[in-house]
């Protein structure tokens, strides 16, 4: 090669290393392309591709009582999923399954056979079912903790708390309406997997904290008294052979509901097994004619509006009155000549009452009944309820109204009974009925706070006290009606009733089905609690004053023992005795109290102490063993609830050999 | 006695010092790419070796074998002076008719993937196309020298021969099917033609001769179509036939700038089909994030251009038409491969020099290496060369 050619050769060398060149700044600007600036969308898209996502509900919040006892909780159970990708031998895996989680094999095929690579084949199982699918890991099956609602006190409150479905989503009651509080969004469940479906461990994605979006729900419901009633409410609705009942127990200072029973009831960790009847909120979604709980409320009005006095007579037209062409009668067909409204109340007399009524017009006597809370909705915080019915009064004929005075011909529900009682126990001012206290975050901070709210004021405090006066003598006095209501050593004011249900099939008020009655506060001077008993078609005792005055006494008498509610009691001296009394007679009755009252012996040893054996009765099991400990008991243990029995006897010196045995039970 | 002495004397002869300093940074080079080769070999074939032989070290251990054997090559090859070479032309070009020819000889050659590429001889498989490469090179150079020192232009004369080996041998490789090959072949003739001083119009007729033979064979081959379509619109169908370039996009968009980590690569985990041979490099881009494809873009930009040096600075002829020779095919396989796997090319079923996993490959660009580093040894600091002196 001479010169010239060398330089033509060097010259095209160097073209062809130039075009290397700008291939290798080609590659280098694609790398850059792809990895710097659609970094976000490959990425993204490979993230869709590795990650196996699930969606799932976080644990749901709590539902606590107003002492903090877990009413609603969450535990972790265990799920089956399969990816069907993954299943080499579809009949032979379906057949593994089906065999241990008892299922159908062809339901079984059908999950297996599904598209995608996610399928639930069960959830919620129990742990030896979560065994016997353990070793199936390989065939693509695979088992995945979920948050379980799981209800620790089974039965208790169960028409207020709900229930939810398999996904967690709240169906009834605070659950259904407090749903999105408790549930908290969705978070995901997502792991890196392999192209072949394996899960990648070590490359797991962080879960995302969310837990504080889910809230705990404190109620005003105190699940001591909530247990009172529904047990005492079971035992009278059984013992009538009545279709079912209501009791509600509220603080009329503040409209806070401390217990809401409704009898049937039900286990709501298994709602689906039973009807949709047992699983009404019977108190709120059920109206009926109170009959004669109504008749102080006629009386409040009367009085507030200063028509009548308490010593103002009337005449009760010898147990039967016309009204009309429709004729009156009494209860128990009883002949009533002149009475006060006084002896109106206390004796339920129907003419008697249908007279102050009249004194009042009919539209005054509807101004009061919608200002009492009838014909709407109270307003509590329960999903559900009905607001009755009260008719306007230009519809009334005369008889309607005489009717309307005694309870029959309004339809009412049990809340709106109490909430109207609650105002008159409360000096006349009306509180709105709540059962949420508050809702606090995880940590327990308060996010929401349901303070008591004043509806209105119903009548005045003059007016309230001197119904309490009336009501006081149904219970208190020789002959009331409510005797049976009596509770020692604290005054009480009720009022009974006996209505007659209308009947759909005969398409009249039937004599035969009546929903039996009691509603009344305590102490009557200055109230604090406000009982309502409904019982529902008994068969055995009919009459208000029977069937529920008791089951009201009941309630009150142990939620005044077992809690320390501050009630003053009248006669001081009695206290010991009637506690004594009614925590060792499991179930007592009327009589069974003022018998045993006289025998019992008030203990002889002093409670305070520390040497000597306490006695125990009626404490909770966690008192019982903080107790213990202090004072150095060995204790045995058995059953749960409340100490119903122990030995040895209280006021025995305590022996460090010798063990003391405590019987724990849950009914009184 | 006598014969042994002149074996000797003739082995003497061959093996000999070199008389400059070879070029160190090609050595360098080259073995930074077989590391990182042989550390992400075994990071992207250890889960499939695990499965499919029970030894995730399966892959590893043989590219360590390799490696040693291409090293053992490459010294050899740094060691014969080129010149040696041109006396071996021939004979090469014929062996590599033959071998191509004994491929499709059924006991001998070997169909993996529906390919038949190789040979196995006692139990070690041998990939013919590799060797004809780089036999090709030294024949081509050879002859090509011979004309141009004898002052020969004529074109009949002058590349007659040359191009109807090329085409031949070509041509038999396409019958394996190796369309890559075939396509460096050729690539390479051309790129050695154009060097050699053919006119640029006979270079542009040629070219546009193999137009329609490209498009011949993608018609006749339904993949080839498909695998166009797939690189001109993978989203397409991206669980079909977008899917492997997809796959190896996903790989580089998730490796970022930094990557994920040696050894974290998720793409691997059989997302990726193949991820230790032919898209090795989609593994590095996503363990190693941008920064890992730069270095080792970078690295073999080094590699290429010191080649191109060798060449450049060479004064004997024949030396710095095999050295551009032999840079060439390197550039040329790097620059597809790393096109292919980022999409700017279509998929040809070539693998990164150095770095994929494959025995053949890596013991013959090894050894090519080993006569780059031999003619850089035979400069003098002066610039005239050595090599008439050996001669």
């Amino acid at each position: 090669m001479n010169r010239k050619e060398k330089k033509w050769y060097r010259f095209r060398l160097f073209t062809i290393a130039g075009f290397f060149s700008i291939f290798l700044c080609a590659l280098v600007i694609r790398a850059f392309h792809l990895q710097i600036i659609k970094y976000e969308s490959l990425k993204h898209y490979a993230d869709e591709q590795q990650f196996c996502n699930i969606l799932l509900p976080p644990e749901r919040g709590l539902i606590l009582d107003q002492n903090g006892q877990k009413l609603a909780a969450t535990i972790l159970a265990d799920s089956v999923y399969v990816d069907p990708v993954m299943v080499k031998n579809r009949e032979k895996t379906a057949e593994k399954i089906a065999y241990a989680l008892d299922m159908k094999k062809a339901d079984v095929m059908k999950k297996l056979s599904g598209p995608g690579r996610f399928s639930w084949i069960k959830r919620k199982i129990t742990p030896p079912e979560a065994a016997a699918i353990k070793p199936l890991a390989a065939d693509g099956v695979f088992l995945l903790q979920e948050p379980n609602r799981f209800y620790p006190q089974r039965e208790l409150a169960c028409h207020i708390l709900g229930f939810v479905n398999i996904d967690s989503q709240g169906l009834e009651g605070l659950e259904f309406k407090y749903d999105n509080q408790l549930k908290g969004p969705l978070h995901t469940i997502s792991w890196r997997r392999d192209a072949k479906g394996n899960r990648i461990y070590q490359a797991e994605r962080a879960p995302v904290e969310q837990n504080d979006s889910v809230s705990n729900i404190i109620l005003t419901i105190d699940s001591r008294i909530q247990f009172i009633a529904e047990q005492q409410l079971k035992d009278a609705v059984e013992a009538n052979r009545a279709k079912g009942g209501s009791a509600i127990v509220m603080d009329p200072r503040t409209g806070e509901i401390l217990a809401l029973a409704n009898y049937p009831f039900f286990n709501p960790n298994a709602f689906s097994k039973v009807s949709a009847d047992e699983r009404r909120n019977r108190a709120i979604t059920d109206c009926f004619d109170p009959g004669s709980v109504f008749k102080p409320f006629v009386a409040a009005a009367a009085l507030d509006d200063g028509v009548v006095k308490e010593n103002d007579v009337f005449y009760c037209e010898n147990g039967s009155y016309r009204v009309g062409d429709r004729v009156i009668h009494e209860a128990h067909m009883k002949r009533h000549q002149a009475m006060t409204l006084a002896d109106i109340i206390k004796k339920s007399s129907n003419i008697g009452i249908a007279k102050v009524a009249q004194l009042l017009t009919k539209e005054r006597f509807y101004e009061h009944l919608r200002e009492l809370g009838f014909g709407e909705e109270t307003g509590i915080d329960i999903p559900g309820e009905v607001p009755g019915f009260l008719r306007k009064p230009n519809t009334w004929r005369p008889v309607d109204f005489a009717n309307m005075s005694f309870g029959q011909g309004i339809s009412v529900t049990a809340l709106q009974l109490a909430t109207a009682m609650s105002a008159i126990a409360n000096h006349g001012v009306m509180m709105k009925p709540h059962v949420v206290r508050a809702i606090v975050d995880s940590q327990g901070k308060v996010l929401e706070e349901f303070t008591p709210q004043v509806v209105r004021k119903v009548v005045s405090p003059v007016t309230a006290e001197r119904v309490a006066v009336l009501m006081t003598s149904v219970v208190e006095s020789q002959g009331g009606t409510g005797s049976r209501a009596r509770i020692t050593g604290v005054s009480v004011a009720g009022k009974t009733g006996t209505a007659q249900k209308f009947d759909f099939t005969e398409k009249a008020y039937s004599s035969q089905k009546v929903t039996a009655s009691f509603m009344g506060f305590f102490p009557a001077d200055e109230p604090q609690m406000v009982v309502l008993v409904i019982i529902d078609e008994p068969e055995i005792n009919r009459w208000g004053g029977v069937a529920a005055a008791p089951t009201f006494k009941n309630i009150s008498e142990q939620v005044l023992c077992r809690l320390d509610r501050n009630i003053e009691i009248k006669r001081v001296e009695k206290e010991a005795e009637v506690k004594k009394v009614t925590s060792r007679v499991a179930r007592p009755d009327t009589a069974d109290i003022m018998q045993a009252a006289s025998t019992e012996i008030i203990p002889s040893y002093d409670p305070a102490d520390t040497s000597l054996i306490p006695d125990f009765t009626g404490m909770s099991l966690r008192d019982v063993l903080a107790l213990c400990r202090e004072r150095g008991i060995k204790t045995r243990i058995s059953g749960s609830g409340w100490a119903v029995n122990q030995e040895p006897e209280p006021g025995m010196p305590i022996d460090a050999d010798r063990p003391c045995f405590i019987l724990f039970g849950n009914a009184f | 006695m006598q014969m042994t002495e002149t074996v000797a004397g003739n082995i003497r002869d061959i093996f000999h010092e070199p008389q400059g300093r070879p070029d160190y940074m090609i050595l360098f080079v080259t073995l930074c790419l077989l590391i990182i080769g042989t550390v992400m070999i075994y990071s992207s074939s250890t889960i499939a070796a695990e499965q499919r032989y029970g030894n995730s070290l399966h892959f590893l251990k043989r590219q360590l074998i390799y490696a040693g054997l291409g090293i053992a090559g490459m010294f050899i090859m740094s060691r014969i002076h080129y010149q040696h070479w041109r006396k071996a032309a021939s004979v090469g070009i014929v062996l590599s008719l033959v071998l191509l020819v004994l491929v499709f000889v059924p006991g001998l050659g070997t169909t993996i993937n529906g390919a038949r590429r190789w040979i196995k001889v006692a139990g070690f498989t041998f990939q013919v196309s590799e060797f004809v490469k780089l036999a090709l090179v030294v024949f081509l150079a050879h002859f090509l020298t011979k004309k141009i020192e004898y002052g020969q232009n004529d074109i009949r004369r002058m590349f007659a021969v040359p191009l109807a080996c090329t085409v031949v041998i070509t041509a038999l490789i396409l019958k394996q099917p190796d369309f890559g090959t075939a396509v460096i072949l050729i690539t390479v003739m051309l790129f050695i033609f154009y060097l050699a001083g053919i006119r640029l119009l006979y270079l542009l007729g040629f070219a546009a001769a193999m137009v329609p033979v490209g498009v011949l064979l993608v018609i006749f081959e339904g993949y080839r179509l498909k695998r166009i379509f797939a690189f001109l619109h993978p989203w397409d169908d991206p669980q079909g036939a977008g899917f492997h370039i997809i796959q190896s996009f996903l790989c580089f968009g998730s490796g970022g700038a930094l990557g994920v980590g040696l050894g974290n690569s998720v793409q691997k985990l059989y997302y990726l089909p193949e991820p230790h041979t032919d898209f090795i490099f989609s593994i590095i881009g996503e363990e190693c994030g941008f920064i890992g494809v730069l270095l080792v873009i970078i690295l073999f930009a080094v590699l290429i251009m010191r080649g191109f040096m060798i060449s450049f600075s060479t004064s004997d002829t024949f030396g710095s038409l095999l050295a551009a020779g032999i840079t060439t095919v390197i550039a040329m396989e790097v620059c597809i491969n790393i096109a292919v796997v980022m999409g700017m090319l279509p998929t040809k079923g070539l693998v990164l020099p150095f770095v994929s996993y494959g025995g053949t490959s890596l013991v013959m660009s090894l050894a090519a290496v080993g006569i780059l580093l031999n003619i850089s040894g035979q400069m003098r600091p002066g610039g005239t060369n050595a090599l008439r002196k050996t001669e």
